[in-house]
């Protein structure tokens, strides 16, 4: 019972006798972490795991002719990375009976998913996994027509979103789409190239839930793009061609 | 009550006595610096100086450095971060998240929550990666009773940095949609709002905190999330401040918004990778309106991003 007391006491007195002081003024200064700040003694903590980092991802497996960046709508690095995406999984459609008609299969990745830039000069296998670092697969789903509506739909919603192989028209008064080179708009099932991750729903990709059809390649969206890096070793600039179309 | 707790309050208590004898009860300021970053994602080192956007700027080493500098300068610190601190480069896919929590323990981090890229490595990668953080995470919408993470999160925190009692929480974004299933499990989102207000109120009015923030991995833009920061600082009140994440928004300074009573919160975001160093510091006095607390100055500073 005392210390009850005395504890109430103390609250009397300092509790509402002395009210708090209160919040009365701000200043704010958001800087940047500068090249010309000093590096810190603990750069020493970091360097055993930077050795083993760089042994394994320093490796040169490319060169890139231009810096190649990711923006709304249609952008050099997103039509990169969906050319690329397209141009080995249509070769696995075409291999495993899934559809070979070049007028009915695209890719489509978000920019979300491209995390960095590729910048002009030597191309990295660790510029690979900061570009990719997702352990995304590449699967390929066969969507019906009305989906694709609804892609068209969602296409003007997010300001574009990196494609190959298609053309999506997306100004208010005229929407609409073309696979491959021929203008055929009214088949049954369109086969969509792109990756487990949006397969399944992400980024608000709700017309690739549920597809009629699905398959799953098991291979890694990043080792796709460290394959084909590997092979062509020269990386051009990647124009916007008016894949997002707004006329 | 045990004699713990009693001396607890008595010592307290003696310390206000000196500090209110010492000031009359007149003009008396204090000050919190509030120190914050977002979306590091695993940028440990600088970007390459070839980099087509960002040469040579951000890396942990320097900002320890800055932090360093900061601490020397300022008696009262708080160092938060608004989550999404693992996936983006090569460290992160060798060492699953190791390197970051090391480094962010050695600058001293209070506290950090959850954005949606903590977890890529699904619970387990999370929890394999939590014994080397040495601060907690705050997670205040997020169950994870029926998880391996549970009772390895806290819900919110009050931190005491001089007479000041500054109550931190954090809400994540939904990851249904956003995250796969897979990795998130039997974790439960509930409404960051309503929690947000909850825990807010509890911090205002059981536990008489004079700041509030907010860490928060919803984001800046309703094309994001329509559940985003500014709709979060509409629909609350007394939450002070709201550190975002998510959007990778770059502020030169603290956007004001009005709450639902009428009064100022602030939002602050500091773009990705630990490009920026977020900071703001509050001042406490006898005179301040706590409903309209003023701006001495911010922000003239360059803005990368």
């Amino acid at each position: 019972m005392k210390f009850r007391w005395g504890t109430g006491l103390v609250f009397l007195i300092f509790g509402s006798g002395c009210s708090n002081p209160n919040l009365s003024s701000y200043t704010a200064f958001n800087q940047p972490v500068k090249s010309t700040l000093a590096d810190h003694a603990i750069d020493s903590v970091i360097q055993p795991y930077r050795e083993k980092m760089m042994a394994e991802m320093a490796e040169v497996i490319g060169y890139a002719d231009s810096s190649l960046l990711a923006y709304t709508p249609e952008s050099p690095l997103g039509n990169f990375a969906a050319d690329v995406v397209f141009e080995t999984g249509f070769q696995y459609a075409a291999e495993n009976g899934i559809c070979s008609d070049s007028n009915a299969v695209f890719s489509l990745l978000n920019f979300g998913g491209l995390r960095t830039s590729v910048n002009k000069g030597s191309i990295t296998l660790g510029d690979i996994y900061e570009l990719m670092p997702f352990d995304n697969v590449l699967v390929i789903v066969g969507i019906t027509r009305d989906k694709m509506d609804s892609l068209v739909t969602y296409l003007v919603t997010m300001k574009g979103q990196p494609v190959s192989n298609a053309q999506f028209t997306l100004s208010p008064s005229q929407q609409g789409f073309q696979v491959g080179p021929q203008n055929v708009s009214d088949r049954e099932v369109y086969y969509v190239i792109t990756s487990d991750y949006l397969a399944g729903g992400g980024d608000k990709m709700n017309f690739l839930k549920d597809p009629v059809q699905f398959w799953n390649t098991g291979i890694l969206i990043r080792d796709v793009l460290i394959a084909y890096v590997k092979k062509e070793k020269v990386i051009p600039y990647y124009p916007a061609e008016g894949r997002m179309y707004f006329p | 009550m045990n004699r713990r707790k009693f001396i607890y309050h008595l010592a307290g208590g003696t310390a206000g006595l000196i500090a209110l004898s010492s000031f009359g009860g007149g003009k008396r300021q204090q000050k919190i610096t509030i120190l914050h970053t977002n979306d590091t994602h695993s940028r440990i080192d600088p970007f390459p100086a070839d980099d087509a956007k960002f040469p040579g700027l951000a890396g942990v080493s320097r900002r320890m450095t800055l932090i360093e500098k900061i601490r020397a300068e300022e008696e009262h610190v708080l160092l938060l971060d608004a989550g999404d601190i693992f996936q983006g480069t090569p460290y992160f896919n060798l060492y699953g998240g190791e390197i970051e929590f090391k480094m962010m323990t050695a600058m001293q981090y209070d506290a950090a929550t959850m954005g949606n890229h903590d977890f890529d490595g699904g619970l387990e990668g999370f929890a394999k990666a939590l014994p080397f953080a040495g601060f907690p995470f705050l997670c205040s919408n997020y169950r994870f009773e029926n998880t391996l993470l549970d009772g390895k999160t806290t819900h919110h925190m009050i931190f005491y940095k001089g007479d000041l009692k500054i109550g931190v929480f954090g809400v994540g974004v939904e990851l249904s949609g956003l995250v796969p299933e897979k990795l998130y499990g039997d974790t439960v989102y509930l409404d960051p709002i309503k929690v947000a207000q909850t825990v807010a109120d509890e911090l205002k009015y059981e536990h008489g905190c004079d700041l509030i923030i907010c860490l928060s991995h919803l984001g800046h833009k309703p094309k994001l999330n329509k559940m985003c920061d500014p709709v979060l600082a509409a629909e609350t009140e007394n939450i002070n401040l709201i550190i975002g994440g998510h959007s990778h928004t770059f502020m030169e300074k603290p956007e004001e918004h009005k709450n639902k009573a009428g009064k100022k919160v602030l939002i602050n975001q500091v773009g990705w990778a630990g490009l920026m160093l977020g900071r703001i510091d509050f001042y406490f006095d006898k005179e301040g309106n706590p409903n309209e607390w003023a701006c001495y100055g911010s922000g003239k500073n360059e803005v990368v991003g």
